[in-house]
């Protein structure tokens, strides 16, 4: 919830209609003209929908579905990631990702990396110095995305190092 | 587009829903269950979309939504809605439901009533007949595809089309498209969902919702149980090798198999010398590169090749194969000629010696070749001039003048290696002929300043001669044909195909095969007969020259490409010479040769964290294995268990000792010792009745997997893999005995008591299993367990299914343990046996560390000069010849602190004396030799004899060891002889005593 009226205030939409449904803790905003959206990123979606920054939902189809999919990913697998073993699987992959990619979708950020961000928001929180070197490229993304959305969104910075300060690991 | 999916997955229904409807032209690959498709996620997720090339859609309900839009392009949020709804809150309770009932057979009824529960909303919604007002849009197949395993066949929640008439109308709809109708044809064929299993399995359950449900007070009691059930998901490694599912289809061939499989069970080969190749069988003809015989192979060596090879042989044995394993020592070239100089005998007779130490080696370690040659025998000459011959004849061979080191001394040419020098780019003054330790760049012999002869240090002059060259750039169409046909259908390393690659690459150049030496093959063209051949033209030659010595018959291995297969062995320094130089040999001789099929190539074991030297003494080499007392096949196990397969691996004693521990005894031995233990206290030796239960056939199919996985591996050559195969095997068989207790059972009611038999007896049947899995690697061990068992000699076969050797009513033997525990204590001394001296420093400490002989002698050297110049003095000798002694006593002394390093240690008793003398002489010296400049010449004079004098009395008497009260009496006359010269010669007395003070302590 707070993460979508962040999102709200950040996009400059009102989010006053949007509420929680008692009983399943899932999102709902009443959009108008009868429309009812439930869950966090179709209620996303749709805040962007109404905003006036239609480039985070990404310009070709392709672009738009492998939003989608990261968004998918954040709900499925960022937010069910407690266990020790799931959290590194996320760090894991989503490292291994942007090995080769400076934002999640494209060459400008776009939802998806608000929206990871937000998510990955309480596992960076958690992660050692250590930790943060293994998973340098992430964190690389990471220390990025805070750089252009915390302050907006009032989330505190975490702090990463800038050289290696551990030596090599293995052998 | 591209998609990837495994077999009967479900989730793949909506994804080719879609493509059909839309018509888009696609292509659909079948992966394995657990194939990974997208680089970056590091578990298996299928289906998968390849948008375009290295694009990947990893989320079924994304790409079903893409391919639809490409069609019709939408931006329903409503749709956005259906699809979050599925993922995030359908998904895991259908999963875990079809699963429960698909696979474990017993449905979870949490999952259902959550399903019902979201059915009852989905019912409400579709009030208004359709899900969105786009129709046929991506939520309709989405949801259709998901629920449609839950509403028909196996899975199918009984009454739910009376439940949800809503959906049951919306459902039939979609159901009735074409388009869905091909997708069913495609994954679940025939509308049979219990195809869908076995990607149920594997294919990773969603994540079930986080805490904040449980804070709910209508729900609070059941997530608790939620949570309460989570161990059981995530098992601890040691309970999950049982409870791992397997199919029935599994259970039922183990089943058959157990019953009456030895019908079928192949009679083992027998192995009648001389093997030749036979039309219709699978012929291996297997090679492990031939080790250099100036050397003692270490057990890096030993893994890198012969043991890897003869593991593989012992399998290919073991099933049945007709395969040929042949090796032999490599013995001509510089090397040898150099060291049968040093050691003053010819190279014949270095190379009988080692030759021998090998072929020792390789017995203790029980390498069973079926030959092992040596390249020093006639058959390699013929063979090789007859090669060189056909090259000749074909055009391959060119000659070229080449310039060279010869040194004027020695009267020879000097291999690289044999010249030291200047480096010219960097400047390194030890620079070797062949490449500059300084700068690590890769030099040639004539381009090093200042060359010298590493022999002899004599200055060589450059020569030019004449050489021959093999034509590489004009095989090299040939290679690559054959290479690539290799590198396809072969089993290649990622290693051996990498560097053959780069080699190719790098563009092959002409390489000289002819060198000026005399110990090699002399070659035989007019106008080079004194030279020999480049001993890596002749050394893979060795192979057919040892198979020529096994058998007359060799053309049928060695020019059968048809039917033979070559397997190489070797350590990954080796490859170019046996995927390029040798191929390219055979392929340019042109003679239907057998060329390379498969090449094996293993990277480097390390030895702990360094490296193996011979000459530092680090590391166990061959013959020194067998002092260790530990038997051969522990070596074995363990250096396959570290096999360096795909990335450099190390040697470690405490990973030995831990290995050795914790999987042969505590594993392996122990198992198949209690197992028979029981057979032999509790049922008289004797293999009982079995009456096998559903859970023993779901123990066969567990044991059937692993069986059919040690074969994939062992196909592979991925020794290290299928060692880990043996090892679950008997973990589950470890785990199998737990859960049944035959100990308990035995001691309970009669059919306890036969229970108790089928548990045992099934072990022992196990066991037998065991014992010839384990025979490639450990031989010894496998026929102590077989010994143990008295299996009929006909289980010796590896078959790819478990059956029943040992029928009720066998007798086995005594058994006992197998394995050895290895002690810590035992541990610390063969680390700190073969640790080796550290690595040689520069300069002066080096002759102190490794010279304390030298040191010894000179410090004698100088005592015995101190007592010569003393009694010169007490005798009041000639000034002259004093002070020559003298002038020799400060020499040797200054020799002496050099050899020492300046600052002599203390601590040792040797340099605590030292450092004694040291103080006390300068002061005898200096006060014979400042006399002279004193005030009073001839009281110094007279004082500094009286102090030598009663210097002498005083170490005399310590010498003779004295009483300590008489000593001490002379020594305080000496010291205030001593005062009294120091005050003659003007001097601080003070000081002086201060130090003989302390020099009286340390006394």
């Amino acid at each position: 919830m707070d993460e979508l009226n962040s999102l709200a205030s950040y996009l400059g939409v009102s989010s006053g209609k949007l509420v929680l449904d008692a009983k399943e803790q899932i999102p709902v905003l009443k959009a108008g003209n009868g429309l009812t959206v439930r869950g966090l990123v179709s209620v996303a979606k749709q805040l962007v929908r109404q905003s006036e920054t239609q480039e985070l939902k990404g310009t070709t189809a392709e672009e738009r579905a492998a939003i989608d999919q990261w968004l998918e990913y954040r709900v499925v697998q960022v937010d069910r990631s407690l266990q020790e073993k799931d959290v590194s699987t996320v760090l894991r992959d989503t490292n291994a990702y942007l090995s080769h990619h400076v934002y999640f979708v494209g060459y400008q950020p776009t939802l998806a990396d608000i929206i990871l961000y937000l998510g990955l928001y309480r596992i960076f929180e958690d992660l050692t110095f250590m930790e943060k070197q293994k998973y340098v490229h992430v964190c690389r993304w990471f220390s990025n995305m805070q750089s252009l959305f915390a302050d907006k969104m009032s989330k505190k910075h975490i702090a990463f190092q800038r050289n290696k300060i551990f030596s090599g690991t293995g052998h | 587009m591209k998609l990837y999916t495994d077999r009967g997955n479900f989730k793949s229904l909506k994804v080719i829903a879609a493509l059909e409807f839309t018509g888009l032209s696609y292509s659909l690959t079948e992966c394995g269950l657990e194939e990974r498709v997208v680089p970056y996620l590091s578990g298996t997720s299928l289906p998968v979309l390849e948008v375009s090339p290295q694009r990947f859609l990893f989320s079924p309900n994304t790409a079903t939504r893409y391919i639809l839009n490409k069609k019709c392009d939408e931006d329903d949020p409503n749709i956005d809605k259906w699809l979050e709804w599925e993922s995030v809150q359908l998904q895991p309770y259908l999963v875990r439901y079809l699963v429960s009932v698909l696979v474990h057979k017993k449905p979870d009824t949490e999952s259902l009533n959550r399903l019902q529960q979201l059915l009852k909303f989905l019912n409400a919604e579709l009030k208004s007949k359709s899900l969105t007002k786009t129709k046929d849009c991506a939520a309709d197949f989405v949801l259709w595809a998901s629920l449609f395993p839950v509403f028909k066949g196996a899975a199918e929640i009984k009454g739910w089309e009376g439940q949800y008439s809503n959906i049951k109308s919306w459902f039939n709809t979609i159901n009735n498209l074409p388009c869905c109708q091909t997708a069913l044809d495609k994954v679940i064929h025939g509308g049979d969902t219990t195809c869908l299993k076995a990607s149920l399995n594997t294919q990773p359950v969603p994540l079930l919702e986080t805490e904040t449900r449980q804070e709910e007070p209508v729900q609070k009691s059941k997530p608790q149980k939620v949570k309460m059930e989570k161990p059981s998901e995530t098992p601890t490694p040691e309970e999950s090798l049982l409870t791992k599912e397997a199919s029935p289809e599994e259970i039922q061939a183990a089943k058959e198999s157990w019953l009456t499989g030895k019908s079928k069970f192949p009679k083992p080969r027998e192995r009648k010398h001389p093997i030749l190749p036979k039309s219709g069988e699978r012929n291996l003809l297997i090679t492990s590169a031939l080790p250099y015989v100036n050397n003692v192979p270490h057990l890096g060596n030993i893994i890198g090749c012969v043991l890897s090879a003869d593991v593989f042989s012992r399998y290919c044995r073991l099933r049945n194969f007709n395969c040929l394993y042949i090796c032999g020592t490599d013995e001509y070239g510089t090397a040898t000629e150099t060291k049968a100089i040093e050691e003053g005998v010819t190279p014949r007779e270095i190379c009988d010696k080692y030759n021998k130490i090998h072929a020792e080696i390789y017995d203790w370690f029980n390498i069973s070749f079926d030959k092992f040659s040596r390249t020093s025998i006639p058959e390699q000459t013929k063979i090789a001039q007859d090669i060189f011959w056909k090259l000749e004849k074909n055009g391959f061979i060119s000659r070229d003048s080449v310039e060279q080191l010869q040194c004027q001394q020695c009267l020879r040419f000097l291999a690289d290696r044999f010249v030291e020098g200047t480096c010219p780019l960097c400047g390194f003054d030890d620079a070797r002929g062949d490449q500059c330790d300084g700068c690590g760049k890769l030099l040639n012999a004539i381009e090093l300043k200042d060359p010298k002869c590493k022999v002899c240090k004599g200055i060589p002059q450059v020569k030019s001669s004449n050489h021959l060259f093999l034509d590489l750039p004009k095989i090299e169409d040939k290679l690559k044909a054959h290479l690539n046909a290799q590198f396809d259908k072969g089993i290649w390393t990622n290693n051996a195909r990498v560097i053959t690659n780069s080699w190719i690459r790098d563009g092959l150049k002409p390489r000289c095969i002819s060198r000026d030496l005399k110990w090699g093959i002399p070659v035989p063209l007019e106008g080079y007969q004194d030279k020999v051949f480049y001993v890596w033209f002749d050394a893979p030659i060795g192979y057919i020259s040892a198979t020529a010595s096994y058998t007359d018959r060799w053309e049928q291995w060695w020019k059968n490409p048809k039917q033979v297969e070559l397997y190489n062995f070797l350590g990954k320094d080796n490859v170019p010479f046996h995927s390029v130089i040798f191929p390219c040999s055979l392929l340019g001789a042109d003679d239907n040769f057998t060329v390379v099929n498969h090449m094996s190539a293993t990277e480097y074991l390390n030895y702990e964290d360094t490296k193996f030297s011979k000459s530092r003494g680090t590391g166990v080499f061959g013959h020194q294995a067998k002092d260790t007392g530990i038997p051969a096949d522990i070596f074995r196990f363990y250096l396959l268990f570290v096999r360096p397969e795909s990335q450099d691996s190390s040697f470690s004693w405490d990973d030995f000792q831990l290995k050795n521990n914790s999987e042969l005894l505590n594993n392996l031995g122990n198992f198949i010792n209690r197992a028979l233990m029981f057979v032999s206290n509790s049922f008289g030796g004797q293999i009982q009745e079995m009456t096998l239960t559903p859970a023993d056939f779901h123990l066969l199919a567990l044991v059937n997997r692993e069986l059919a996985s040690y074969i994939d591996n062992m196909e592979q050559i991925k020794l290290r893999d299928s060692i880990r195969n043996i090892l679950s095997i008997s973990r589950l068989g470890n785990q199998y005995m737990q859960a049944n207790k035959p100990w308990v059972l035995v001691k309970g009611s009669e059919s306890d008591k036969r229970r108790a038999g089928t548990v045992v007896s099934l072990s022992a049947n196990l066991a037998t299993l065991l014992s010839v899995l384990v025979q490639p690697y450990m031989p010894a061990v496998s026929d102590t367990i077989q010994g143990q068992l008295r299996t009929p000699p006909q289980c010796n076969v590896i078959y790819k299914e478990f059956v029943c050797q040992l029928p009720p009513g066998h007798k086995i033997g005594k058994p006992s343990p197998l394995f050895e525990k290895i002690e810590t204590p035992k541990i610390q001394e063969l680390k700190k046996k073969f640790e080796g001296k550290p690595a040689p420093q520069k300069n002066a400490s080096k002759a102190s560390a490794g010279n304390p002989e030298e040191t010894q002698k000179l410090t004698d050297e100088v005592a015995a000069q101190g007592n010569l110049v003393r009694e010169l003095k007490a005798k009041k000798a000639e000034k002259a010849v004093v002070t020559e002694e003298v002038a020799k006593l400060l020499a040797l002394k200054k020799k002496l602190a050099d050899l020492m390093g300046e600052p002599a240690p203390a601590g040792g008793k040797q340099n605590s004396k030292l450092a004694k003398k040291e103080s006390k002489k300068p002061e005898v010296s200096s006060s014979g030799t400042t006399a002279n400049g004193a005030v009073d010449n001839q009281e110094v004079e007279r004082l500094t004899e009286a102090v030598s004098k009663q210097g002498l009395l005083v170490r005399d008497l310590k010498s003779q060891k004295a009483e300590k009260s008489r000593i001490d009496s002379e020594v305080a006359v000496l010291l205030d002889l001593k005062r009294k010269l120091a005050v003659a010669q003007g001097q601080d007395p003070e000081a002086l005593t201060g130090g003989k003070g302390k020099k009286g302590k340390k006394k």
